[in-house]
């Protein structure tokens, strides 16, 4: 008689894979970042079975979240397909048996790295952010106890010098990802590396956004109807990237592109970075 | 069922406290909203469902708690005990969480923790039982999580507690949280909500 090794059954993890006392903790992290917009609230990180740097915080937050009647999309770079997003959808899957979707407006959680979806969301859902670095002083200011009296005193000169230093070297700030924000007026934030273009879509959306680091153990989070302001001066005011083509799949010209090379010769074409929004504007089915 | 007996909890513990928390959620993403929360299997008298619900999916031995004179009766001690594990402590100001049956008993918001400036999260969350969630007098909230203004009237609150929450709001980022029920949902009040009294 052999050993049954058969993990496909999802009765042998724990729902959603963390214990109760994990889901709790990471609960009670999520309802204070809710109630101070933009402030990163320290949990205590688990390990997952993906390594850090793998979306590991944004799993944990997803985790907390998802009931059996939850519809989980996932995405990386805007894409539903590709390693990073299957593995974790498959993830969910198996240890929470939820449904799942590459559809942006039936999901309820939405998890992603590094975009938000074309197409606007409702308050019927939420986006899980995967960040790496939550802390947007991190790159000026090493040392914890410094970068949390900064937030408390909201001393933000450090970043507005950065930007300064940008526009005089090189005539514009010189972000274009990971750009600098003010949530509700008072805490500056990290939106996670989600291009600048995406930026201008977290300001008064209509879904709750919670962006979960593990590795720096931090979870934040942007209420829907919450004012984000990019950082920028009078003079310089913050401006979206601008593409001069459009999707050659699908014509779009509102949306983010991924730039293609096509082959040595060097030829190159656009396409949308949001897979499933590229494939509606195709009419095509998409998978649910 | 015997006096002596422990009153059950959720039927469904894991399932039970995650939809609990995502209505938790809804309700302090969107201040001033009620949303309906069903409450366990039994709660002990006087604590109503959603209240009895919250302590449930909230508290555990990492989270103390505080009970109001309302609630601090010898059966509602032992089901919190039993089901959740969490520290039952004396002094307001060091628990996390303050499971508050009658306002009337409240002499402000000050006893409290606001949090600290570097750590505005080591604040203590209100849990505020009342009659009902309508019917009182009609105050207009504004702030992250609402759209333009949104009115909330609760009935039974003390005379103080509006103006005391104009101050809680001002200290923000500090301050505390709430959550307003009564017997049959919650209603969410971040300190990001500033609040307008007519």
């Amino acid at each position: 008689m052999g050993i049954d090794l058969a993990f496909d059954d999802h009765g042998v993890y724990s729902f959603a894979y963390l214990d109760e006392m994990t889901k709790r903790m990471i609960r009670r992290a999520i309802l204070k970042a809710v109630a101070v917009p933009g402030y990163q609230v320290p949990f205590g990180s688990r390990e997952m079975p993906l390594p850090p740097g793998w979306g590991t915080g944004g799993l944990q937050v997803t985790a907390s979240l998802l009931g059996r009647e939850d519809m989980l999309k996932v995405i990386d770079q805007g894409a539903d397909d590709t390693t990073n997003a299957i593995s974790i959808r498959r993830f969910f899957a198996r240890v929470a048996g939820v449904a799942t979707t590459e559809r942006t407006g039936e999901a309820t959680v939405i998890q992603t790295r590094h975009r938000i979806p074309e197409r606007a969301l409702t308050e019927d859902q939420i986006i899980v952010f995967q960040q790496p670095q939550p802390e947007p002083l991190r790159r000026f200011i090493p040392h914890e106890v410094v970068a949390r009296k900064l937030h408390a005193f909201a001393q933000y000169g450090v970043m507005y010098v950065r930007l300064y230093e940008d526009i005089s070297r090189l005539g514009h700030v010189a972000m274009s990802s990971d750009y600098p924000v003010i949530v509700n007026g008072r805490y500056l934030a990290s939106p996670s590396p989600i291009p600048k273009f995406d930026n201008p879509k977290l300001h008064r959306s209509r879904a709750l956004a919670l962006f979960g680091a593990g590795r720096e153990r931090r979870i934040h989070a942007i209420p829907p109807f919450t004012d984000v302001k990019s950082l920028d001066f009078v003079d310089h005011p913050f401006t979206v990237q601008h593409f001069e083509s459009c999707c050659s799949l699908c014509g779009a010209q509102d949306s983010y592109l991924d730039e293609i090379l096509l082959d040595d010769g060097g030829r190159r074409a656009f396409v949308c970075s949001d897979t499933a929004y590229c494939a509606e504007q195709r009419g095509e089915r998409t998978k649910s | 069922m015997r006096a002596d007996m422990i009153p059950l909890a959720f039927r469904d513990p894991v399932h039970d406290s995650q939809s609990a928390f995502r209505r938790l959620l809804r309700a302090l993403s969107r201040p001033g909203t009620p949303v309906s929360l069903p409450g366990p299997a039994e709660a002990p008298e006087p604590m109503g469902g959603p209240l009895a619900a919250i302590a449930l999916t909230l508290a555990d031995a990492d989270c103390p708690i505080w009970l109001d004179p309302a609630l601090s009766t010898e059966r509602v001690r032992r089901y919190l005990h039993f089901h959740t594990n969490a520290p039952q402590l004396a002094d307001p100001r060091a628990a996390a969480i303050a499971l508050i049956g009658d306002a009337g008993w409240l002499p402000g918001l000050n006893g409290f923790h606001p949090g600290d400036a570097p750590y505005p999260d080591r604040s203590t969350t209100l849990i505020l039982q009342l009659p009902a969630l309508t019917g009182g007098s009609t105050v207009r909230l504004s702030g992250p999580g609402i759209e333009t203004t949104t009115s909330l009237a609760p009935l039974g609150l003390p005379n103080w507690f509006w103006p005391a929450w104009h101050e809680n709001a001002a200290r923000y980022p500090l301050g505390v949280d709430i959550f307003l029920t009564d017997d049959r949902a919650v209603v969410g009040l971040p300190r990001s909500t500033n609040v307008e009294v007519p």
